[in-house]
């Protein structure tokens, strides 16, 4: 995953706008793009937020989750969901080289978010494999 | 100065006390094996894949951002390209392998680091993607330490994929 200096700014803004539409559309809190070495490609988080602990754990989840679905042979991971007493965690791939973390408040649908984080994922997935 | 008079100069201010705690610089240090290193990644990529990558990276960022700012703090009015030059050549003298430096501007935290035996790429050769993530968070968090800024780090050419060398580029970070 090479991005050209000089595509840099539109490559960057593309994800940008994914990333705000995912978040209008699913009421999430936070969202973060991470290759899934873990290093942040993009985000919209808090100020608060470290955008590089949210990537190594958006990769982290997944790759411990694809670890366990490996020994146990039940195919692929399309998304982990993380449900706690403050809130809930979704972490999915988008395509082959990257994975989105999003959390959103205890009250959110679900199935709302996680249809706006699939598209976003999908639409991520075509960025990123576009460059 | 020969690398060997360097090594032993270095060797000279290693102390080790009846509790078996051994320091250099006032810091505790231990003499592992690489293989100690690379199994840590071996294993951490079994459980996380190569989520680890990015562990090891913020790990090795830690670690090089506290060299910075001891190299910076204990000289004072030093030059900056110094602070780094001389801290790669300690890390060199711990067995790291021959390090080379180029287009380094510790100021605006730029700088090419490359390493041409890192133990990560011989501990894993014929990968399709870098293996020095701990060097590459090493390299930002050394420059981000001594310039004051938030620099990140990339490995663009790695043994470990069959490059000929191991290269890892600073830059600040964009955001």
């Amino acid at each position: 995953m090479t991005v050209l200096a000089k595509d840099y700014p539109a490559f960057k803004e593309r994800l940008q706008h994914i990333l705000d539409v995912a978040i209008r559309n699913t009421g999430t809190a936070g969202i973060a793009i991470a290759r899934l070495d873990g290093l942040p490609i993009a985000h919209r988080l808090g100020g608060s937020d470290d955008p590089r602990l949210a990537a190594v754990m958006a990769a982290s989840i997944l790759g411990a989750v694809e670890s366990v679905a490996l020994q146990l042979r039940t195919g692929d991971v399309s998304d982990v969901l993380i449900s706690c007493n403050r809130g809930k965690i979704v972490a999915l791939r988008a395509g082959p080289e990257a994975a989105i973390i999003a959390w959103c408040r205890s009250e959110t649908n679900l199935g709302f978010v996680l249809l706006g984080l699939r598209a976003a994922a999908s639409e991520i997935a075509g960025v990123l494999e576009g460059i | 100065m020969s690398l060997r008079k360097r090594f032993d100069e270095q060797l000279a201010r290693l102390v080790i006390g009846e509790d078996a705690v051994m320091q250099l610089e006032g810091r505790r240090v231990l003499v592992v094996s690489a293989d100690f290193l690379t199994a840590v990644l071996r294993a951490g990529e079994k459980v996380v894949g190569p989520a680890i990558g990015g562990i090891h990276y913020l790990a090795g960022e830690l670690s090089g951002r506290g060299f910075g700012e001891r190299a910076r703090a204990g000289a004072p009015g030093a030059r900056l390209e110094d602070l780094v030059v001389n801290v790669m050549a300690s890390l060199e003298l711990r067995g790291l392998g021959r390090v080379e430096i180029a287009d380094l501007d510790a100021t605006a935290g730029t700088g090419i680091l490359r390493l041409k035996r890192s133990p990560y790429a011989d501990a894993f050769p014929d990968r399709d993607r870098p293996a020095c993530h701990s060097l590459m968070g090493l390299w930002g968090g050394l420059l981000s330490g001594v310039s004051g800024r938030e620099i990140t780090a990339e490995e663009v050419f790695c043994r470990a994929k069959g490059d000929p060398i191991c290269e890892i580029v600073a830059s600040p970070r964009t955001e």
